[in-house]
């Protein structure tokens, strides 16, 4: 592995068609460049959740699947910070138009927890206001706060 | 040759599946998996079922719906259904998703098996 000084930055912007699995190539890209600037497995596995859930999202519900349509991601990737955008040609996503699955009445409804997951595994999440590009911010987490196994 | 995503085994009177993909994030394959699964919750004969996960290292929401799936399947099978194996990090998902307090989960295969 190369030796990266803390300055350094890898950036990319990209657009892909509205097919599932159409971005991995890039998110696997992205864990790479975190790999090789020494993230934590920990953050690691958060980004590569959190873009697996941005770009079904952008795909499934903002561009309905839709092959004409395109998603559109910009990622900048430093020792220290990892931002992603991600904008899709839909008519905009509303949080609180979905219903919560934390209720107690909804734990078993089993969509939703895509977004879920992003909030909790990012530093911070903004969507813009049409509600059709999500910028996603990582930064690394406590050393001495570890996930731990649970019995 | 059709991939199997769970491997089986019976430890007594329980079927214990062990999921064989590192990585349950692909859309087809996780399609695939989630009927294996509905199909031993059909087929099986006791009604004691362990998933093992110690061999996935990274699963998606929608491996998560699938489980959420089979929960609700087994119940009306009068199954009862424990997970085990699951990282540190898949454990993260399931408390940020509160599906911790719907699942019976476990460190280990012989955990989850007396837990049932």
């Amino acid at each position: 592995m190369s030796e990266l000084s803390a300055c350094d930055v890898w950036s990319v912007e990209a657009s892909y068609p509205s097919v599932l699995g159409q971005g991995r190539p890039l998110i696997d890209q992205i864990v790479a460049e975190m790999e090789k600037r020494a993230w934590s497995g920990r953050d690691v596995f958060a980004v590569n959740l959190a873009l697996e859930e941005a770009f079904t999202n952008a795909i499934e519900h903002g561009n309905n699947c839709d092959p004409r349509k395109e998603f559109h991601v910009k990622c900048e990737v430093s020792p220290k910070r990892v931002s992603v955008v991600i904008r899709d040609e839909g008519e905009g996503f509303k949080r609180e138009s979905v219903p919560n699955p934390l209720e107690e009445e909804n734990l078993e409804i089993p969509s939703g927890r895509g977004v879920l997951l992003i909030f909790g595994f990012m530093t911070s999440v903004t969507y813009n206001d049409k509600g059709n590009e999500i910028t996603m911010i990582k930064e690394p987490s406590p050393e001495e706060s570890p996930a731990q196994d649970e019995a | 040759m059709e991939k199997k995503h769970i491997v089986v085994h019976y430890v007594d009177d329980a079927l214990v599946a062990v999921c064989a993909d590192a990585k349950l994030n692909d859309e087809v394959g996780i399609q695939a998996w989630g009927d294996e699964l509905y199909g031993l919750v059909e087929t099986m004969k006791g009604d004691k079922l362990v998933i093992d996960f110690s061999k996935v290292a990274f699963m998606s929401s929608s491996s998560l719906r699938v489980l959420i799936t089979l929960n609700s399947r087994a119940r009306n099978k009068k199954v009862k259904l424990a997970l085990c194996g699951i990282n540190a990090n898949i454990m993260e998902a399931f408390k940020i998703t509160r599906l911790d307090s719907l699942f019976k989960i476990k460190k280990t295969e012989d955990d989850a098996i007396k837990a049932l």
